[in-house]
C-alpha cells in the first residue's frame, strides 16, 4: 500500500520531466536514469530478494539487445515485437541456467552467471555473419522519432518493473524469496520449494533485464559486444542495487539516481576512473553499510531493532 | 606436418599453458579451501604481479624470470595485507557480501593500475621471447617451457609444504574443518592470511611468467579470474590436487579446441566445460569438492 | 491422522555410521522421546526423516508412502512433517512475525489469510510481544521458541523437536513442557529429542534410545530408564541427572 503510493507519486513526478527538461542532454540523462532504475530493480529480484548473486546479468541485457535488434534488422519486426522476442529468449536461457545452478548449494550461481555472460560475449564477438562481431550493429530506422517518446517508453518499462517488484515483495513469493535469502535450509523445512521460487525470481529478473536491453538498443541505435555484454555492465547492474539497498523495493531506484549522476558526472571529467570509484564504493558499502542507503536509513529510523551481522 | 605430429604438438603446448593455469588456479583453490571465500580479485592480483615485473624490467632491467624472487614475497605480503584489512571483517558475513567485497577489490586493483599505467598494451621483449627449441620435429616455446618448470617447482614445493611442514598441515586441517582445527589449538585466522598470501604469491608469479609471452594491460585480469574459477570447479572446489589436474585439463582442452574447432571460441571452451561439469558432476571431475 | 514409520534406516559419513539400521513407528497422536548421548545420531535421524539427507539404506514411510528422495519442502507441505533445528536458524533480517508467516504460508497463498495463524503461533510460544522485532535480535531462549512457533505455523501432522529446551532457564523449560503437553492434547504427533530428562519423562509415551547410531532400547519411559544397556550408554554422561 505504502509502496503503491510512493510509486504513484514518483511516476507522476517523473511523467512531468519532459515538460521542463527540454530535448537535450538533460532528457538523455533522465532516460539513462530510468534505464538504470529498471536494470537495478530487475537485478534486485534475484540478487537482492532471493540473495542469489548474479555477476553476469549482462547476458540477459545482451540477449534483449541483440534479440530485438536482429529481429528488427533481419525480419523487419517492429520494435515492440522484437522486445518480446528478446524477453522470451532470455526466459529460455535463464531457465536453463537456473536449472543447472539452483540445484546446487554453494557459490556456483555467481560463477555460472559470469560464465554465461562471457560465453555470449564471445559468440557476439565471433559469429560475425550475424552479429558483425566487434563492428556492432546499427539500427537506422529508430523505434520513435522523438526523444520524448523514448522517455515515456523508458518510464513505462521502469514503472512496470517497479510495480512487479512491489507486488512480489508483498506476496507469498516475496516472503519466500526473503526466507531463501536468509537461510535456505530453514526455508526448506518450512515448505519453501527452493528450486521453484529461485527459478521464478530469476525468470522475472531476466525478462525485465532483457526488456531494458532491447530498449537500450533502439534508443542508442547501435550495439556491440563492448556496450552490452561486458563484465562491467554486469557489475554496474549489481552495483545499483547494492548501493541503494539490496532486497528493498525502492533501493535500486535510489541507487540508480546515485550511480547515474555519479557516472555521468565522472564521465565528463575522467572516463577511466569511474570503475575505480565503483570499486571503492562497493568495498565501503559492504564493510560499513551492508544494507545500502535505504537499508541504513531504515535502520536509523527503527533505532534499536538491529540484527547482528 | 602429419596430423599425428600436429596433435602431439597441440597437446604439448596445451600442457605448457596448463602449467600456468595450475599456478593460477591452485592459489584460488587454496584460499577457498581455507577461508570458504571465492576471491574474485584473483586475476587482478596476477595483474599486479605482471606490472611489478614489468616495472622491474623497464626501470631496473631485471629479467622476468629473475624478478620472481622479488614478486613472490611482495605479492605474499600484499595478499596477506588485503586479507587482514578487507577479508577478515567479512569472514562471518553472508556469502553474497564476501563475493561482492572481492569484486570491489578487483575493480580497485584493475582500475588503480589503469590510472597508474594507462590503458596501453605493453609487452616485454626479451632475447628469448620468441625462441623455440626442438624435440625432434616438435617445437616448443622457450619461455613457456621455462615457465612450466617454474610452476612445477613452485606447485611441487607448495605440495610438500602442505603435506610435510607443521604449518602446512595446520592449513590443511583448517581447510578440512575450521572449528575442529581451532579446537586443537590452530590459529585459524593466521592460516587465513597465510593462505591468502601464498595464493597471491603463486598467482603473482604467474603474472611474471606471462610477461614475456603475453600482452600486459590493466583489464587482462578478468579473463584469468575466470580461468581460475574454471580450474577450481573442474578440480573440485578447495582441492589442491584437483586444481593441478583441472589446470592441465583446461590448458589441453583450449589448445585442442583452438586447433580443431575455432580459435575465436578458444576461451569459451573452458567456460562450457565449466557449465557442463556443474550439470553432470558439480563436485568436480577429480576428487571431492570441499563445499 | 497419519502413521509414520522408519524402516532400517542407515547413513554413514565417511566410514562412520551416524545412524545404523534404525526402525520404529510412530502412531498418530503419540509423543515419542528420542534420547542418546552426544553424537548418538539423533539430529542425523531428523535430517533423514525430513529429507535433508538421503539415507544410504532403509526408508521413511508416511501412511505407507515412501519419503525417500523427496525434498524437505515437499515433506513439509504434502506430508505435514516438519522440524526445528538444534542449532537455531532464525531468518535474521526478517521480523519475528515474518519468520512465522513464512511457515504459515505453507498452507495458504494469501498473506492476509496466513497472518492470524502466525499470530496465534506466536501467542502460544509467548513471543507475541516481540512480533515486530528482527529475529536476529532475539536471545537464544526466544530463538528456540521462534523455531517452535515457525514449525507450528506450517500446521504439521508430525513435529520433530531437536533440543528445543537446550539453553533455556528452568522456568522457561516448564513453559515449553506445558506447551508441548497442550499440543499433545490437541492430537499432534511429536518426536522429541531432549537432554533434559525431566522433560522427556514427563512428555513421552514411549522412548527410543540411540547409541553410536544404533537403537539400543525402546519402550515406555519407566522400562527404558532401567534398561541395563541404556544405563551403560549413559554411564558418566552428565545428561543422566
Ligand atoms: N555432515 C556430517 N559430516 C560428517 N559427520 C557428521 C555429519 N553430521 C553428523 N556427523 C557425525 O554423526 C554422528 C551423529 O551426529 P548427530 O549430530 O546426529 O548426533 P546427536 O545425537 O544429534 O548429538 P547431540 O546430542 O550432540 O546433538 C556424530 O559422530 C557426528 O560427528
Ligand atoms: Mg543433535
Amino acid at each position: 500500500m505504502r509502496d503503491g503510493i510512493i510509486l504513484a507519486v514518483a511516476s507522476a513526478v517523473m511523467a512531468a520531466v519532459p515538460l521542463w527538461a527540454g530535448e537535450g542532454f538533460l532528457l538523455h540523462f533522465f532516460i539513462l536514469l530510468l534505464l538504470n532504475v529498471t536494470l537495478g530493480t530487475a537485478w534486485n529480484l534475484i540478487g537482492g530478494f532471493a540473495g542469489q548473486l548474479s555477476l553476469g546479468h549482462a547476458a540477459f541485457f545482451g540477449i534483449g539487445a541483440y534479440g530485438a535488434t536482429l529481429a528488427h534488422l533481419r525480419w523487419a519486426l517492429p520494435g515492440w515485437q522484437g522486445m518480446w522476442l528478446g524477453g522470451a529468449l532470455s526466459l529460455l536461457v535463464a531457465a536453463v541456467l537456473g536449472w543447472i545452478c539452483f540445484r546446487l548449494k554453494g557459490p556456483y550461481f555467481a560463477l555460472a552467471t559470469i560464465a554465461l555472460a562471457e560465453i555470449l560475449r564471445l559468440v557476439a564477438q565471433n559469429w560475425k555473419e550475424v552479429t558483425h562481431g566487434s563492428e556492432g550493429l546499427l539500427i537506422l530506422r529508430p523505434l520513435f522519432s522523438s526523444k520524448v517518446q523514448f522517455y515515456y517508453a523508458a518510464l513505462l518499462i521502469a514503472f512496470a518493473t517497479l510495480s512487479a517488484a512491489a507486488l512480489i515483495r508483498h506476496s507469498k513469493w516475496g516472503y519466500y524469496l526473503f526466507a531463501i535469502r536468509e537461510d535456505q535450509e530453514a526455508a526448506e523445512s518450512l515448505g519453501v520449494n527452493l528450486l521453484g521460487y529461485k527459478l521464478l525470481a530469476l525468470l522475472a529478473s531476466a525478462f525485465f533485464t532483457a526488456l531494458a536491453g532491447s530498449f537500450y538498443a533502439f534508443y542508442i541505435g547501435f550495439i556491440d559486444p563492448a556496450s552490452t555484454l561486458t563484465v562491467e555492465r554486469s557489475i554496474e547492474m549489481a552495483l545499483l542495487a547494492i548501493i541503494g539497498g539490496m532486497g528493498t523495493v525502492f533501493g535500486p531506484a535510489v541507487g540508480a539516481v546515485a550511480i547515474t549522476a555519479l557516472s555521468e558526472g565522472l564521465r565528463l571529467w575522467f572516463l577511466s576512473a569511474h570503475f575505480f570509484i565503483y570499486g571503492v564504493l562497493v568495498v565501503v558499502v559492504i564493510l560499513f553499510m551492508p544494507e545500502g542507503i535505504i537499508g541504513s536509513l531504515g535502520k536509523f529510523w527503527r533505532g534499536k531493532r538491529r540484527a547482528p551481522v | 606436418m602429419s596430423p599425428l605430429l600436429i596433435f602431439i604438438q597441440t597437446l604439448l603446448s596445451g600442457l605448457l599453458t596448463g602449467g600456468l593455469y595450475v599456478q593460477i588456479g591452485i592459489g584460488l583453490s587454496l584460499i577457498f579451501g581455507v577461508m570458504r571465500i571465492i576471491n574474485f580479485a584473483h586475476g587482478e592480483l596476477m595483474v599486479v604481479g605482471m606490472y611489478l615485473t614489468y616495472a622491474l624490467f623497464v626501470f631496473l632491467r631485471i629479467d622476468p624470470f629473475l624478478s620472481i624472487l622479488l614478486v613472490a614475497p611482495a605479492l605474499f605480503f600484499f595478499g596477506a595485507a588485503i586479507e587482514r584489512i578487507f577479508i577478515q571483517p567479512v569472514l562471518r558475513a553472508k556469502e553474497e557480501n564476501q563475493i561482492l567485497l572481492t569484486v570491489g577489490l578487483s575493480l580497485i586493483l584493475s582500475n588503480g593500475i589503469l590510472l597508474l599505467f594507462g590503458p596501453d598494451y605493453r609487452n616485454i621483449t626479451t632475447s628469448y621471447s620468441g625462441a623455440v627449441f626442438y624435440l625432434g620435429p616438435i617445437s616448443l616455446s622457450v619461455p613457456m617451457s621455462l615457465s612450466f618448470l617454474v610452476t612445477i617447482v613452485m606447485t611441487g614445493g607448495l605440495y610438500l609444504f602442505l603435506m610435510k611442514s607443521w604449518t602446512g598441515k595446520a592449513i590443511r586441517a583448517t581447510a578440512e574443518d575450521r572449528d575442529a582445527a581451532m579446537l586443537i589449538g590452530i590459529d585459524a585466522r593466521r592460516m587465513g592470511w597465510l593462505a591468502f598470501g601464498i595464493g597471491s604469491a603463486l598467482v603473482g608469479v604467474a603474472g611474471s611468467l606471462l610477461d614475456p609471452i603475453y600482452y600486459i594491460f590493466p583489464a587482462v585480469g578478468g579473463a584469468f579470474t575466470l580461468k581460475a574459477f574454471v580450474v577450481t570447479v573442474l578440480g573440485g572446489m578447495g582441492s589442491i590436487t584437483g586444481a593441478m589436474a583441472g589446470g592441465l585439463l583446461l590448458g589441453v582442452a583450449e589448445s585442442l579446441g583452438a586447433v580443431y574447432l575455432s580459435s575465436g571460441y578458444k576461451d569459451a571452451i573452458g567456460l562450457l566445460l565449466f557449465l557442463g561439469v556443474l550439470l553432470v558432476k558439480p563436485s568436480g571431475l577429480f576428487g571431492r569438492s570441499r563445499l | 491422522m497419519r502413521r509414520f514409520e522408519v524402516k532400517g534406516i542407515t547413513k554413514s559419513f565417511g566410514g562412520l555410521a551416524a545412524v545404523k539400521e534404525v526402525s520404529f513407528t510412530v502412531t498418530p497422536g503419540e509423543t515419542l522421546g528420542l534420547i542418546g548421548p552426544n553424537g548418538a545420531g539423533k539430529t542425523t535421524l531428523f535430517h533423514l526423516i525430513t529429507g535433508f539427507i538421503r539415507p544410504d539404506r532403509g526408508e521413511v514411510r508416511c501412511d505407507g508412502e515412501s519419503l525417500v528422495g523427496r525434498r524437505p519442502s515437499a515433506i513439509c507441505k504434502r506430508f505435514g512433517i516438519t522440524r526445528t533445528f538444534q542449532i537455531v536458524r532464525p531468518l535474521a533480517h526478517l521480523t519475528v512475525l515474518e519468520n512465522v508467516l513464512v511457515g504459515a504460508l505453507c498452507r495458504t497463498r494469501s498473506i492476509r489469510a496466513a497472518t492470524p495463524g502466525a499470530l496465534s503461533a506466536l501467542e502460544r510460544v509467548g513471543l507475541a510481544d516481540r512480533a515486530g522485532d528482527l529475529a536476529g535480535s532475539l536471545p537464544i531462549g526466544q530463538r528456540k521458541k521462534l523455531e517452535i512457533a515457525r514449525a507450528l505455523a506450517t500446521r504439521p501432522q508430525l513435529l520433530l523437536l531437536d533440543e528445543v529446551m537446550g539453553g533455556l532457564h528452568s522456568h522457561e523449560i516448564e513453559g515449553v513442557i506445558a506447551l508441548l503437553k497442550e499440543l499433545k492434547q490437541e492430537g499432534l504427533t511429536l518426536i522429541v529429542v531432549e537432554h533434559v530428562m525431566k522433560a522427556i519423562l514427563a512428555l513421552s509415551d514411549r522412548i527410543v534410545v540411540l547409541n553410536f547410531g544404533e537403537k539400543i532400547a525402546e519402550g515406555i519411559p519407566s522400562e527404558v530408564v532401567s534398561h541395563p544397556e541404556v544405563i551403560r550408554a549413559y554411564l558418566g554422561e552428565e545428561a543422566v541427572s
